[in-house]
């Protein structure tokens, strides 16, 4: 059982590794720069999205450790019984906690110093602000969400104890197996960290449809930059929710497996659902935005605006 | 479709709310923004101007108590029903005399002066 939570972190560790890396090549990819502002907004946000994906690294690589120390157990062939420890609700709560808002807060702090206006004349559109995130990613993020809080509340209902799922073992009446479980003790303090992941992804992408406007270029440049920023936060965040919501599904599936000879298919269902989802939380944050970014400068302003001078007499 | 814009030149002579007064007056006279059009909030034109929230609270202030637009709770800031509008002939004229001069080679400046010009003759 704890073999089989170390093999899904190591994989659920690989996967982020791997998403980083695309995710830098992805950010390289030269695009076409139609104006000055724009070109100065899309440095921004290139650096942006490359400094949240280091930011988010950090705490994994350091979690990652952790979680191994706190499973790591030294051998003794002379005591009887020993089992895997499992990581403290507290580190097992933390790890998306810590990188997702470090994600978060890296895009945050890049909307709120996104590149001003500057010089004598300024210009604006005199239409409201949308709302920039794509619909899809955002529904498939606040599911992901909403299937990891409704996994916690059943597996938390289901426990035995706050921590572990037992049952009476077959071969030894009197004993139990006994495995680590998602009880309440993790389940609460997950719940809690996904509410607060989803909040600041909400706040983030409230700061993207907020931010100044890049006005001298197409008014389709400042719309699809916009769409690709909200599309990066929300590719984090999905990726980091589907990992969690994978890791406590496989947890869950093999535990329940190894432990009731009679529920070994619901067990395997769940831990191949939970690779699934893995699967598409990946797949989901790899594929890159690719909004039609005008290639020619636009001197839309010039004909629409209003020449700037005092009113007739 | 082109988005209606405005220009703000903080160097110059005019107060910024004027500027963007006039030139949301003139958007609406020319017919290029309608009755329910909605227009960006205080706060989001300001930033995108880089200007103070309060400057473009003025502005829209004074289109208010003017008729031009009006605000509602839910809908935001939007182009009034009886907003004064330009005869449609008139706008036609004004758009060809404006053609007709920057294809002449006048600056916008030198456009202006001219209607001043024909405003202040003899009827």
């Amino acid at each position: 059982m704890a073999l089989a939570l170390l093999l899904a972190l190591l994989i659920l560790a690989l996967v982020v590794g791997g998403v980083v890396a695309l995710a830098i090549m992805v950010s390289n990819r030269p695009a076409p720069a139609p104006s000055e502002a724009a070109d100065a907004a899309r440095r921004h946000a290139i650096g942006v999205n490359l400094a949240a994906w280091v930011a988010a690294g950090i705490p994994a690589v350091v979690l990652s450790f952790a979680l191994l120390d706190a499973m790591s157990v030294t051998y003794d062939s002379r005591l009887p019984e020993q089992d895997f420890p499992a990581p403290g609700p507290l580190l097992v709560a933390l790890s998306p906690a810590a990188i997702g808002l470090a994600y978060l807060v890296v895009h945050a702090i890049g909307e709120r110093t996104w590149p001003r206006p500057t010089g004598a004349v300024r210009r604006a559109a005199l239409v409201p602000r949308g709302d920039a995130a794509p619909r899809w990613l955002r529904r498939i993020t606040w599911a992901w969400a909403g299937a990891l809080v409704a996994t916690l509340v059943v597996t938390g209902l289901t426990a035995t104890d706050e921590r572990t799922f037992s049952r009476p073992d077959p071969a030894d009446l009197g004993d139990l197996l006994v495995i680590p479980y998602a009880g309440w003790s993790y389940g609460v303090p997950l719940i809690v960290v996904t509410a607060l992941l989803v909040a600041a992804t909400e706040g983030v992408l409230w700061l993207v449809a907020r931010r100044p406007a890049v006005i001298d270029a197409d008014p389709g440049y400042d719309a699809a930059s916009r769409r690709l920023s909200a599309h990066r936060v929300l590719r984090g965040t999905q990726l980091l929710l589907a990992g969690s919501l994978a890791g406590v599904l496989v947890v869950t599936g093999v535990g329940v497996a190894m432990v009731d000879a009679d529920s070994v298919g619901i067990g395997v269902a769940v831990s191949l659902l939970g690779y699934v989802i893995a699967a598409v939380g990946v797949g989901l944050a790899i594929v890159p935005a690719r909004p039609a970014v005008p290639a020619q400068p636009s001197r839309w302003l010039d004909r629409t605006a209003v020449p700037v001078a005092g009113p007739v007499p | 479709m082109t988005p209606v814009g405005i220009e703000v030149d903080l160097a110059s002579g005019v107060p910024p709310y004027e500027q963007i007064r006039l030139q949301v007056l003139a958007h609406v006279s020319a017919g290029r923004l309608s009755p329910g059009d909605r227009l960006p909030t205080i706060r989001a034109l300001a930033t995108d101007l880089g200007v103070a929230a309060g400057t473009v609270a003025r502005a829209f202030r004074e289109l208010e108590q003017a008729g031009v637009v009006t605000t509602r709770r839910r809908t935001g800031t939007v182009v009034a029903a009886g907003a004064p509008t330009t005869d449609g002939t008139v706008r036609r004229a004004a758009g060809h005399f404006v053609a007709t001069a920057r294809a002449a080679g006048l600056s916008d400046e030198e456009v202006l002066d001219a209607v001043r010009g024909a405003l202040i003759a003899p009827r």
